[in-house]
């Protein structure tokens, strides 16, 4: 997580060729983080209705996530072939799932609690996400140093580009957005 | 000399990781342990029934989805939620549509509602059968409000915004102002202007209702904050009647109540017991196999992925 490129560097001389599974395992692991940390936050407890629920309705995040890195993922075919590249790729989530489960973890409150603490820390995963698929780009597609840090800018845009416009879509920013610059 | 198969290789190289699975595998097993919620003895006071409620809770994709919303307010002692998603119907939208509904759809009354968020003023609007402009004024979106048969409550009403385009007009033509909420425990304007904008409201309409919501998104607990309502019946009709005529009082999570002094003594026990006590259902199992859950999630994470 904090070295990615010499992770990326060793995890991509493995020999290809891996199954299908190696292709969902990844993706499946964030979605059942994001479940669990949803269930976990929201309620306080994980039981296995729970987490079936929230992870089927948050699964849309790691759908999202596919369709963003798939440009990407798909160059990697030619040298650790397409399920392997998604393996790796997400591995390169583990900031956020660690940060989704710690805030869960810390969140609930009997009475109710701040939530800038956890916004403040967001910076962590969001310099260490960047890294890693800078790191990506640069140890398992093989582009050099200025190509790697285009195609990560560019997943990083797209990737946030997305998320502003579901949180605008399902907050109703457009009102407050207004209201902050006094424009309404 | 002894080699290794290449299958017992690679279970020693996963082993880490496959049992940092069966870990939470087994937390997951453990975490439905649960026990079922007991009955809820109906709590009759003043001649009313006394229905526990949070009218302001946000549906998926703002919040978690409604069912588990639901199940959640029957183990939080609650018995009727609103749900209000902002700007839309979304959350009651997915409750009429819900591929499962829970035992608890049984005891909780689900309202239809929208968080109307607009500039300088937020409405949790309770009984709604169609979304509002969020352009509206305060005293339009009560009045619109009104006529699709529903309750607008002010919510969360603070911050120099709300102040400073905050109108009697506007104050008087809502039925509800919610003066307990999680806010309270996090902001000192919240904990100044609630009460503040409460009582400035009662002296415009004194039958404004008190109101207490936990505006549940993600971080729980659902009904931090709630409303106990006195009802003449024990339907949705008889929630948004109690609600026009003021019979409710508030609660936080600290166990104080709000409102009209005799319906906030005649519920300050109920809501300190309320508030104090644990959710229902829970056992140990069913809680140490939450820890387990986690720690055998944040264990994969770190982990990484195997070699192949």
């Amino acid at each position: 997580m904090t070295s990615p490129r010499a992770a990326y560097a060793t995890l991509v001389r493995e020999p290809a060729g891996a199954a299908w599974l190696t292709a969902v395992r990844r993706p499946l692991l964030v979605a059942v983080v994001l479940g669990v940390s949803v269930a976990i936050a929201a309620t306080g407890r994980a039981t296995p209705a729970l987490v079936v629920s929230t992870t089927i309705t948050w699964s849309y995040i790691v759908v999202l996530q596919l369709i963003v890195a798939l440009p990407i993922v798909a160059r990697a075919r030619p040298t650790v072939g397409l399920a392997r590249a998604l393996d790796l790729f997400f591995a390169g989530h583990a900031p956020w799932s660690l940060f989704a489960l710690v805030a869960a973890a810390w969140g609930p409150s009997p009475v109710g609690r701040p939530l800038w603490p956890l916004a403040v820390a967001t910076v962590v995963p969001v310099v260490l996400t960047a890294r890693s698929v800078h790191a990506f780009c640069a140890e398992v597609l093989g582009l050099n140093r200025r190509g790697a840090r285009w195609m990560a800018g560019a997943h990083q845009a797209m990737t946030w580009t997305l998320f502003v416009a579901m949180v605008w879509l399902s907050s109703s920013l457009t009102p407050r957005v207004l209201e902050l610059l006094g424009l309404a | 000399m002894t080699s290794r198969t290449p299958l017992a290789s690679a279970v020693r190289r996963s082993f880490p990781r496959l049992f940092a699975l069966l870990i939470a595998s087994i937390g997951l097993v453990l975490s439905g342990m649960t026990t079922r919620e007991p009955a809820r003895e109906p709590f009759m006071s003043l001649g009313y029934a006394v229905l526990a409620g949070d009218f302001h809770v946000h549906g998926f994709p703002d919040g978690i989805p409604p069912w588990d919303a639901v199940r959640e307010a029957r183990r939080r002692r609650l018995d009727v939620i609103a749900l209000t998603s902002h700007n839309s119907m979304r959350g009651w939208w997915l409750w009429r549509h819900a591929p499962v509904r829970p035992a608890a759809a049984d005891d909780v009354i689900v309202l239809p509602g929208e968080e109307l968020t607009s500039v300088g003023f937020h409405l949790a609007l309770v009984g709604m059968q169609s979304t509002l402009p969020w352009r509206l004024t305060l005293a339009d979106a009560s009045a619109a409000a009104h006529a699709q048969g529903a309750v607008a409550i002010l919510a969360h009403p603070s911050g120099k915004q709300f102040r400073q385009r905050l109108t009697d007009e506007g104050l008087r033509s809502v039925d509800g102002v919610e003066v307990a909420h999680p806010a309270r425990e996090t902001s000192e304007d919240a904990r100044k202007d609630f009460p503040i904008v409460y009582h400035h409201a009662l002296t415009l309409n004194p039958r404004v209702a008190a109101i207490g919501s936990s505006d549940f998104h993600y971080f729980g607990p659902i009904g931090v904050a709630r409303t106990y309502v006195f009802v003449r019946e024990r339907t949705a009709d008889g929630v948004l009647e109690a609600l026009r005529a003021g019979r409710t009082a508030a609660c936080d999570g600290r166990g104080n109540v709000y409102g009209p002094p005799a319906f906030a003594s005649a519920i300050a026990e109920r809501c300190r017991a309320d508030q104090s006590s644990p959710p229902e259902g829970d056992t140990l199992a069913s809680r140490a196999g939450t820890v387990l859950v986690w720690l055998g999630l944040v264990a994969l994470v770190l982990l990484g992925p195997s070699r192949t």
